[in-house]
């Protein structure tokens, strides 16, 4: 059994957000929803700063706070390592939401249709696809998926429910990389099998200094930073808060 | 009556969360696994949720339930 990880090297990283872009596409997810986020944080004085990137998706937790706090056994943590999310199971508690130390659940609080990017009623659209609406769900995202055979790839982003970053569950099971992984321009983001010595996630941990969020929390993160960058601090200043539109 | 009832409503909501939080849900230690990532009973931290509300109904009910009338 693989123990899927991400290595993401933030030398590489230049905040592009294609990764983001990527993400949201690939999983329709709602307005206001990212699975996949980029940081940008400023460090020093004037005149010498520094700016870098650091994108967040889920760390898949091996030890997650996510799962052991659901009451209704939606959010569980797979063999592979993938800490998935039963969207028909989900009641929408928020209990992970709370437990989550890293920020990455989202609730919809409204209705998918009334939250996707295009409003497809819009006069301009409506003459520039001549009243065609263009296929905006992915069909792979409502499958059952892993040997429970449960419904953890998204679905279709119903009212009530918690979601976050899937690793893209249903690119994995068919052999793919996540999208983020896949359309990063500067190849900043790796996934693969830990457990493999010949993977690239394996061989960028042996050849680069790395670290994890967080890791005095015990959460063991299966995200791992590598590059010559550090967790941030209280001297990293965000900049550019990014608030989802509900 | 009331006070049993109420007495016995803590009793059992304590119990409830007790077993739930150390037998039932997933195990404290280092993880080596997802066995240890989830609970061990898919539905533990509910059972700890209703031992909890058990135990704040109990004042609820205490209040509510009148109280036997002197002889």
């Amino acid at each position: 059994m693989a123990r899927y990880g991400m290595v993401i090297d933030l030398d590489r990283c230049t905040g592009c957000r294609a990764c983001v872009e990527a993400c949201k596409v690939e999983n329709n997810t709602p307005r206001g929803s990212f699975w996949m986020h980029v940081f940008r944080f400023e460090e020093g004085e004037f005149p010498n700063t520094r700016v870098w990137f650091m994108p967040r998706p889920c760390m898949h937790c091996d030890n997650p706070p996510c799962a052991k706090v659901c009451p209704v056994g939606a959010r569980y943590k797979r063999d592979d390592g993938l800490v998935a999310t039963d969207w028909k199971r989900c009641i929408g508690c928020r209990y992970c939401e709370v437990a989550c130390p890293y920020g990455v659940n989202c609730f919809n609080w409204k209705s998918p249709e009334k939250n996707y990017y295009l409003d497809w009623q819009d006069p301009e659209l409506t003459a520039r696809t001549n009243g065609a609406i263009p296929p905006y769900k992915n069909p792979d995202l409502e499958g059952r998926y892993g040997p429970e055979q449960r419904h953890v790839a998204g679905g279709g982003h119903l009212k009530g429910v918690m979601e976050k970053c899937t690793f893209c569950v249903h690119r994995v099971e068919k052999g793919l990389s996540p999208a983020c992984v896949a359309n990063c321009p500067l190849f900043a983001l790796h996934f693969g099998d830990l457990d493999d010595p010949d993977s690239n996630v394996s061989r960028l941990l042996r050849e680069k200094r790395s670290f994890r969020l967080l890791e005095e929390l015990d959460t063991q993160p299966r995200v791992h930073y590598v590059g010559s960058g550090h967790a941030p601090g209280a001297e990293a200043r965000q900049i550019e808060h990014v608030k989802g539109r509900i | 009556m009331r006070t049993v009832l109420a007495i016995l409503m803590v009793l059992c909501g304590f119990a409830l969360q007790a077993v739930s939080y150390f037998f039932l849900a997933a195990p404290l230690g280092i993880p080596s696994g997802p066995e240890y990532s989830n609970p061990r009973l898919p539905l533990a931290p509910l059972l700890f949720i209703l031992g909890v509300m058990l135990v704040f109904l109990a004042a609820v009910v205490y209040e509510l339930l009148p109280e036997r009338e002197q002889a």
